[in-house]
């Protein structure tokens, strides 16, 4: 089964250890700047600490291949990933903005695209979020444990109307 | 030689400032440093350290230094520095903006007489990018407060923020966006990768689960002899219902949002409240220490203190210790509430916490003199009141039992820094406590392995029990070298737990100095041994101690008040204990002699310095006439 990269808002806690492991992979050298994962901070000090995992989502219609004008993106069929062919292409960043999400750049080093390619089928940044804000799922579990954990919830709420009944 | 944040900063500090100089002064030197594996990627080591002439040390300004962690210092070496040190002041309020090769000093008016979490984000509003990292002054520190902090990330050490508000220097924005390159990225990513499994394990089998809704540090330090109650007044948590009710219930948990932590680490070690009418606020571990020794059992007016000290910028411990002190003053009518602007300091009332910081902050009424140093209002108060402070050097004393733990009161009396924690870490003395036995089940056969390590170390089982005198010397100085290893590479010390291999209470798997070894060899490529560790371990701490003599501080001035070896612990698992003065200046002779400094003095030798290849350090004291004396032949 096909698995795909679950991002949990929720669980990330900001610490970017995703995008050291994924700059180290990738690029080689510990560096944020060429993570093909960002992490957004929305901190407000004294009120809020948020963090929102972006990444690409492997879209099913993807605006970023259909949009590049030298077909360097292609999918690649073990992982499902979209993938850029690094000979093809020519830095000129249509499919970034094309890209509905920020999910593929161009690398201020190299000078050409670059995204998420699921690093082959084992994708280094899940291996090290420990909590799991990242999960690399089976595609039919896909948001199961967000289900889960969100029907918790609810079985907690109809534990309330019954003990108030 | 020295390595990244505290050991870089040392040396840096070394040859910037002069001997005895006045924190103030703006040639005095304001450093702030990165550990040396910030920003390479490996877990755990992202801490910063922050070096300058202490103003809160009134009575030998001399050396202070604070360690934070935070995602400050990777961005500093993202941005491609390891130090910077500051020098001079500022015309107007000002603040630095490091991003890559530029380097601006820009003007603070917006920020200035602001909270440290406005600042924050005010300036990354301004410089339009929630990636910069800011380490910042509050009120606190624009106003010289002695106790004022700079507050950035989660700190440990002794207050710095008016060094920095002397320089009219508000904040020291950082943005970086280059590499840091690493020897051997596969190793480092399966050093990572390990970790997290060894912890995910550990994890499952204690039990541990996110989302707990209650702080378990705050537990833990419960059920620890660590806090005292009052001005070293009580001790005996246990026989108070009312407080132990408090903790244990831990009623603020219902504020609990999430665990969040720092750069590179996906273990969050810091549980953040948001209380509603209040706001959020980090609410950990050394906080909850000082809520008893003010009698409080009121938690929410603890977290709410804790935010404010926080957004002013003010050292909680200091400022709590402070009205612990005040509120003994009061209660055996030493003072009165006329002495202190219209005050009662009743025992446990948060408004006498609440207006001191709002007092020292703004330097009104006795707060205007408080700003300058307990010692000072002390000295106000009269010989009474001065009786009743216990300080080391103008430092409040923390929180340790040291009439309990003669190895922490020889860490608080010799460390350079003035106080112990961090200074010396504080597993080997502390670990071993009965209370933890009681309430956390030690696994024996754990326990024998630990005592094995302690007798093959130290020559004796006694050198890891928290009580006993006997091996501490040469422990400590293990720690202490340890913890200058630690702070220098930015090392977590959940990361790094001397002898702590298989010792209860880590998760961290193996946290020995072999594997920092490791760690340090993947990231670096430079090769490395864990002896070779611990000499740049033994030559921060001599080349401290060079500068601390050289300010004046000798064997006599490593010393502890009189109180705690004249005055018994009164109450509680460890009641009648108190120090012997014999056995601890018997501790000192053994941990001079085990330094290589003199023990008339304590002053190192240039034979010692030499050895550590600190020769000039040797030829400057020299100069200042501070060089211990050559042992005599034979």
């Amino acid at each position: 089964m096909e698995k795909v990269l679950q991002v949990d808002i929720e669980n990330c806690v900001g610490c970017r250890t995703c995008e050291v492991a994924c700059s180290l992979r990738n690029a080689g050298e510990s560096n944020p700047t060429r993570s093909r994962i960002r992490i957004i901070r929305y901190e407000r000090a004294g009120k809020f600490h948020n963090y929102v995992p972006m990444v690409c989502q492997q879209c099913s219609d993807p605006l970023c291949m259909e949009a590049c004008p030298v077909n360097a993106i292609s999918r690649d069929q073990g992982t499902g990933a979209l993938v850029v062919d690094a000979d093809s292409c020519v830095g000129c960043k249509v499919c970034s903005m094309a890209c509905p999400i920020g999910g593929v750049s161009i690398d201020p080093v190299t000078n050409i695209a670059y995204k998420c390619d699921l690093c082959g089928g084992d994708p280094e940044c899940v291996k090290v979020c420990d909590p799991e804000a990242l999960t690399y799922v089976p595609k039919d579990m896909l948001d199961l444990t967000t289900k889960r954990k969100k029907s918790q919830r609810l079985t907690e709420l109809f534990e309330l109307m019954q003990s108030l009944r | 030689m020295f390595l990244g944040a505290r050991g870089g900063n040392a040396w840096l500090f070394w040859k910037h400032s002069k001997a005895n100089q006045d924190p103030y002064d703006p040639d005095a030197p304001l450093i702030l440093g990165a550990g040396a594996l910030a920003g390479t990627g490996l877990i755990g080591a992202s801490r910063m350290e922050a070096t300058a002439v202490s103003p809160a040390k009134t009575e030998t300004h001399s050396y202070g230094n604070v360690g934070m962690g935070g995602s400050w210092a990777p961005e500093l070496k993202f941005a491609g520095y390891d130090n910077i040190v500051i020098k001079g002041r500022a015309g107007k309020p000002s603040y630095l903006f490091v991003y890559n090769d530029d380097v601006e000093i820009r003007d603070a008016k917006e920020v200035w007489g602001r909270g440290t979490f406005e600042t924050e984000t005010l300036i990354r509003e301004e410089l339009d990018d929630d990636d910069v990292q800011v380490a910042s002054i509050g009120p606190a520190g624009e106003n010289l407060a002695v106790q004022a902090t700079i507050e950035q990330g989660y700190r440990s050490g002794t207050p710095l923020g008016a060094a920095m508000g002397a320089k009219k220097l508000k904040s020291v924005a950082v943005r970086g966006t280059r590499p840091v390159s690493v020897h051997d990225p596969e190793r480092v990513l399966e050093l990572n990768r390990r970790l997290v499994e060894v912890v995910k394990e550990a994890k499952r089998q204690q039990g541990i689960v996110r989302d707990r809704g209650t702080d378990a540090y705050l537990q833990g330090f419960l059920v620890g002899d660590a806090g005292v109650v009052g001005n070293y007044e009580g001790h005996a948590w246990r026989d108070r219902p009312d407080i132990r009710r408090a903790y244990e219930e831990s009623y603020i948990g219902d504020y609990y949002e999430k665990d969040i932590g720092c750069f590179g680490c996906p273990f969050p070690c810091q549980p953040l409240y948001s209380v509603p009418g209040v706001g959020a606020c980090i609410w950990r571990c050394y906080p909850t220490y000082w809520p008893w020794k003010l009698w409080m059992t009121d938690l929410m007016a603890s977290f709410e203190a804790t935010r404010m000290m926080t957004d002013l910028g003010m050292d909680n411990k200091e400022i709590a210790t402070i009205v612990s002190w005040l509120m003994h003053l009061y209660s055996d009518g030493v003072v009165s509430a006329e002495d202190l602007d219209g005050v009662p300091f009743e025992r446990g009332d948060p408004k006498a916490l609440f207006e001191t910081v709002r007092k020292v902050v703004y330097r009104e009424g006795f707060g205007k003199v408080l700003a300058d140093g307990p010692v000072a209002l002390a000295r106000k108060l009269g010989p009474d009141a001065e009786k009743y402070l216990y300080h080391n050097q103008g430092l409040t004393m923390r929180t340790f039992e040291f009439r309990a733990e003669p190895g922490t009161a020889l860490g608080e009396a010799i460390s350079a820094r003035g106080n112990s924690l961090r200074a010396t870490t504080y597993h080997v003395v502390l670990w071993d406590k009965p209370a933890k036995d009681e309430y956390m089940g030690v696994d024996p056969a754990e326990r024998d392995a630990s005592y094995a390590w302690s007798k093959r170390m130290f020559g004796t089982e006694k050198a890891i029990m928290a009580t006993e005198y006997e091996g501490k010397p040469a422990a400590l100085i293990y720690e202490m070298n340890g913890a200058a290893i630690a702070d220098s590479l930015g090392y977590c010390v959940s990361m790094i737990r001397p002898g702590r291999r298989g010792a209860p209470g880590s998760q961290f798997g193996d946290t020995s100095y072999e594997s920092a070894v490791e760690r340090y060899t993947a990231a670096t490529g430079v090769p490395m041994h864990e002896a070779g560790l611990f000499t740049i371990g033994e030559r921060i701490c001599s080349l401290e101690r060079a500068i601390v003599v050289r300010d004046g501080r000798t064997r006599k001035t490593d010393a502890l008040p009189d109180f705690f070896f004249e005055v018994p612990i009164p109450d509680g698992p460890q009641q009648g204990k108190r120090l012997d003065r014999a056995r601890f200046e018997g501790m000192k002779d053994e941990y001079y002699a085990l330094r290589g400094w003199d023990a008339e003095n304590g002053l190192p030798r240039r034979s010692t310095l030499e050895g550590l290849g600190l020769g000039e350090v040797a030829d400057a004291l020299k100069k200042h006439k501070k060089l211990g004396p050559e042992r005599a032949e034979g």
